[in-house]
């Protein structure tokens, strides 16, 4: 009976192990990879940046195989209930206003968040280079409150919404300190 | 004093990982107080719409799938909000997708457990940390902004190794 349950023992230590795969990016991202990093002092042990490949990592950290070519199909199907992938709104503001270029857009985004289940808002406000840093933060906040108020007149519940304020950290193009830009001055609204 | 509300968390960490070394631990406590204050008074002028512990929400569901916080055991439904440190579970049929407040995505599958051990996000900066404990099963994800913003601040612990996420698709797997 012991032989019998050391043997079990053994058999269930051999398979306690894990199966990593890394995958390339979705578009218009960096490749990453990910590290085996040391438990007790999260130093990286191997750096793993290959795309599609599967890694076997056995009881020992170092012990690692690659085996096999993992397929990107394959990843779908074991990622089957990945929510779906954020979407982005840009709203441009008339120059001195608060008014939007287009209003139209707002409508867009109603429409998208009644297309998904348990939908989130996040509504970031950005500011040209023009003025003190730490002001265009709370610029950009207010910026972001105001939509975050349009979407709740038109039914959006305020608990799905958070709003946030990026100042001048994001220029959608770049220019020197104090340029006035339109590009620049501009809500991000995701929905995820 | 709700601008000293970070600190137990963070002094558990650093006393955990510096036991041995007292004066850095109280410079890090003074570091983590002056944080704090910088937090409390942007908090003042900034008053968060959400509800402030939501970190993520349950957006696909099925079969057996469940979130455990502080011992309660509630249904993983879409749109239900994740916590700090909750516990997803699902069962032999069961799935679950989530989407962190980072735009983390999560996928796990059957007979999965994952539990999530630190999460801190600056919604302003980008910047957090995300740490998670998977049990069993498998997690495919596809990282966000915190692990973009740092190599180091993104981390999957399995029962035999730390991953440390670069980004930004992946899965693992633990039999």
């Amino acid at each position: 009976m012991r032989k019998v349950l050391l043997i079990l023992i053994f058999f269930l230590s051999a398979c306690a192990q894990s199966v990593i795969a890394i995958l390339p990016p979705e578009s218009g991202q960096s490749i990453g990879g990910l590290e085996i990093l040391d438990i007790a002092t999260e130093t990286p042990i191997v750096s793993l940046s290959e795309a599609n490949t599967q890694i076997k990592l056995g009881k020992t950290r170092r012990d690692i195989t690659k085996i096999s070519f993992y397929n990107q199909k394959k990843f779908y199907d074991d990622a089957n209930s990945m929510p779906p992938a954020p979407v982005k709104f840009l709203l441009y503001f008339k120059q001195g206003s608060n008014d939007l270029v287009d209003s139209k857009i707002i409508d867009l985004i109603i429409l998208e968040i009644g297309r998904r289940a348990g939908a989130d808002v996040e509504i970031t406000g950005h500011t040209d280079t023009a003025g003190d840093p730490i002001l265009n933060d709370l610029v950009s906040a207010k910026r972001a409150s105001n939509i975050e108020q349009l979407l709740v007149n038109r039914g959006i519940a305020p608990t799905i919404i958070r709003t946030a304020g990026r100042g001048e950290r994001e220029l959608r193009v770049l220019t020197d300190d104090d340029v006035d830009n339109a590009e620049n001055r501009r809500v991000e609204v995701t929905i995820y | 004093m709700s601008k000293f509300s970070i600190l137990p968390i963070n002094v558990k960490y650093i006393s955990n990982k510096n036991a041995s070394l007292p004066k850095r631990y109280f410079r890090m406590k003074r570091l983590i107080c002056k944080i704090a204050v910088v937090k409390f008074i942007i908090l003042l002028f900034f008053p968060c719409s959400a509800a402030f512990a939501a970190i993520g929400t349950v957006k696909v569901a099925s079969g057996s799938a469940i979130v455990i916080r502080n011992g309660q055991v509630l249904a993983a439904l879409p749109g239900l909000r994740i916590e700090r440190s909750d516990i997803l579970q699902t069962g032999k049929n069961g799935r679950m997708g989530i989407t962190f407040v980072d735009l983390s995505r999560f996928s796990l599958g059957p007979n999965g457990r994952l539990s999530i051990v630190e999460y801190l996000y600056d919604s302003t900066t980008k910047r957090g940390r995300f740490l998670t404990k998977m049990d069993r099963g498998s997690l495919a994800a596809i990282s966000g902004n915190i692990a973009r913003s740092d190599r180091k601040a993104m981390q999957v612990r399995t029962p035999d190794t730390l991953l440390g996420v670069i980004g930004t698709r992946f899965l693992v797997v633990v039999k």
